[in-house]
């Protein structure tokens, strides 16, 4: 059984379906308490129906477990939101600081939640990020990718990835995953390549349009009158509300693919403990595209097909990521630890922030 | 009867495959019977948790013995719900009910579109009577913060002549009047904002503010009278109120419905909201050109100003800035003028 076996994917759009509407009706009629057990439902069927040899992972935590941790943190932020009212310039300035400090402490306990509550078979997860590691490799360094121009990015995506996977385990056993900065430098230069061809491809296409319109509007500088022609003219018009949009579609789908690249990195370099090793053939420009007509398709029917392009994206990844099973997986140990609070859960939630592994 | 499954042993990835059964009458009934394929003979059990079927899901059983038993999704594992621990089986029954046929989803669909329509005809209601619960000493306070932070920011002190602002504020008195007694308070503050242009407007309690540039372009006291007026008018119908109100609602109601969901369904959903809330602002603002045209009139003054007004505005910027549009807070002033006339 030592070859690699691709993850199988057991769930179906409509069986997805069925559980998110009936989400939507139950928080409509419990305004909104019914949320946590509703986010319980959902993750346990992406978790349930994502088989290795056949047996499915079990997400372990109750809506009461999640209701806990959200009740909590509604509460601080009534208190948040409450606090102009008390009339202090800046309180609440200094208020979002302070969340700010709290956040990589959310960000491990939430994963650390997660994690223990997430088993296959007998055996569960475990996540043990330290804070300044998290405040490190999930905030700092990506920002300052971003703020060196993308020019250290892929030294923080490597960063990141690897910082989850090495401080995750499965039952007794650790996780690893060293991939060589080479390979992330590689992905980033790719992924610039595809933007700067498909920038250049639209800048091309408006400089054509707007010579279409009129050759003389490019020489003299662009007045309210000039601006007022352009407007007026159907071409303009549309270049104008069009150019957003395509450079946002741009963003989506480069986004995509330098994702795609670095997963594949990433998880061909995991090893877990006992000789399992991994492998992902995801592919950029598939990614990208699901990503894209997802997106396309979801705001065409008012978000209808939300469940299914969710599922569809999900079971496009766990078809393209392999295992190499050692001994038929007979041989893992439980920890037996308590899976702690979900406050963390909550905080990282009420951030829209969702960091899976 | 007979449910095939795997066992996993308590702790571990192990595997055994396992039977559970349903005791016959003769060895004491009602209760399970655990037969396992790596040891001689069976053993009674209990289902001590229940992780019930999510869509294509296996059933995963933790039994008495510790170890953990999963029955596949496709089996029919009803006859064992009545050996479910209690809480387990509204869990059964939420499977039961989110099972649905495409007759289902459509069903489901059509009461979801309903749901949404139901919430667009609440939102005025509904930022109405929450406007009405908050108590005006809140109110002011909170005007009073609005002001103070748009002063940091935005806005310096006035520059007019002070005997201008001397006739203005006698004008004002006149407006103050003809309001109902419970907004007599009301107050005009004068600003200079060149960053802005000429305009002026209401905050949610009872302040006015005036923006020199206003009175300066107009150069006509009728005209500045009639915007103090529509201003009035904003203030006396508590638009500002009553719109913030109910953009929380949107707010409140988008995060309930779909905000359990991370994904573009949101945004789509604000959007719409959004589109409801303009349409509404545009509304308050043809209410209170109304407001503005019968104050003018009871006070004797030109009504025809505010049309005055906007058809100079519309003129200066050469028909650019003429507003109006699905998303605009404001109507057009083509609108606001043809509604003025008639």
């Amino acid at each position: 059984m030592n070859r690699f076996t691709a993850l199988e994917f057991s769930g179906t759009a409509r069986e997805f379906f069925g559980i998110q509407f009936v989400n939507i009706l139950l928080i409509l009629l419990t305004v909104g308490i019914w949320t946590p057990w509703a986010r319980v439902r959902k993750r346990r069927f992406f978790h349930n129906n994502t088989r290795i040899l056949g047996d499915g992972f079990d997400y372990l935590a109750t809506g009461l477990d999640l209701f806990k941790g959200w009740s909590v943190v509604t509460l601080i932020l009534i208190g948040f939101y409450a606090l102009p009212v008390l009339g202090v310039p800046f309180l609440q300035e200094g208020f979002s600081l302070a969340l700010v400090a709290v956040y990589p402490w959310a960000i491990n306990r939430s994963m650390r939640f997660n994690a223990r509550n997430l088993a296959w078979r007998d055996v569960r997860f475990d996540f043990s990020g330290s804070y300044f590691g998290s405040a490190w490799y999930l905030f700092l360094l990506p920002l300052i990718g971003l703020l060196s121009l993308g020019i250290l990015l892929p030294l923080a995506s490597r960063g990141m990835r690897e910082y989850v996977a090495r401080n995750y385990r499965f039952g007794t056993a650790r996780f690893s995953g060293k991939g060589q900065l080479a390979h992330y430098y590689g992905a980033g230069l790719r992924a610039l390549l595809l933007s700067v061809l498909l920038i250049g491809l639209v800048a091309g296409l408006t400089i054509l349009a707007v010579f279409a319109i009129d050759g003389s509007l490019v020489a003299d500088p662009p007045t309210i009158d000039g601006l007022a022609y352009i407007l007026g003219d159907g071409i303009g018009a549309a270049i104008i509300y069009l150019v957003p949009v395509l450079l946002f579609l741009i963003f989506l789908l480069v986004g995509g693919y330098y994702r795609a690249l670095t997963r594949n990195i990433m998880v061909n370099a995991l090893r877990l403990q006992g000789g399992v090793r991994f492998r992902s053939r995801v592919s950029g420009p598939g990614l990208a595209w699901i990503a894209v007509s997802n997106l396309v398709l979801c705001v065409v029917t008012l978000g209808l097909l939300v469940p299914w392009a969710q599922v569809r994206q999900y079971r496009y990844l766990t078809r393209n990521t392999e295992i190499r099973p050692v001994a038929d997986m007979q041989g893992f140990l439980d920890r037996q630890i308590q899976a702690g609070s979900s406050i963390g859960d909550a905080v990282g939630e009420a951030g829209g922030l969702e960091i899976s592994f | 009867m007979q449910f095939q499954g795997r066992l996993t042993k308590a702790g571990t990835t192990a595997l055994v495959g396992a039977t559970l059964r349903v005791a016959d009458a003769g060895e004491g009934g009602a209760t399970l019977i655990l037969t396992r394929a790596d040891m001689a003979g069976s053993t009674p059990v209990t289902i001590a948790h229940v992780l019930p079927k999510v869509g294509g899901g296996d059933l995963r059983l933790r039994l008495s013995t510790g170890d953990v038993l999963r029955l596949p999704a496709d089996m029919d594992t009803a006859p064992l719900e009545r050996f479910f621990p209690e809480p387990a089986r509204l869990g059964s029954w939420l499977t039961r009910l989110e099972t649905v046929g495409w007759r289902g989803v459509l069903l489901l669909s059509v009461l979801f579109l309903l749901a949404l329509a139901g919430l667009r005809l609440a939102i005025a209601p509904a930022g109405d009577f929450l406007a009405r619960l908050i108590p005006d000493t809140l109110v002011e306070r909170a005007s009073g913060l609005v002001l103070a932070q748009l002063d940091l920011a935005l806005l310096e002190d006035s520059r007019l002549p002070d005997e201008t602002r001397q006739r203005l504020t006698g004008e004002f008195e006149r407006l103050r009047l003809l309001a109902p007694p419970a907004f007599a308070d009301t107050r005009l503050h004068f600003r200079h904002a060149p960053a802005i242009g000429p305009n002026a407007f209401a905050l949610p309690g009872h302040d006015i503010v005036l923006l020199d540039e206003l009175v300066t372009f107009a150069n006509d006291e009728d005209v500045v009278l009639a915007v103090l007026a529509h201003e009035f008018g904003h203030v006396v119908e508590q638009h500002a109120l009553r719109q913030i109100m109910r953009s929380a609602v949107v707010a409140i109601a988008v995060g309930m419905i779909v905000g359990a969901d991370e994904s573009v369904i949101e945004e789509i959903v604000g959007f719409g909201g959004n589109l409801v809330l303009s349409s509404q602002s545009r509304a308050f603002e043809l209410e209170a050109d109304h407001v503005s045209a019968d104050w003018m009139q009871r006070l004797g003054r030109d009504a025809g100003a505010l049309p005055r007004f906007f058809s100079k505005l519309q003129q200066e910027c050469g028909g650019l800035c003429d507003g109006g549009g699905l998303l605009a807070t404001h109507p057009s002033f083509r609108n606001r003028i043809e509604a003025l006339t008639n």
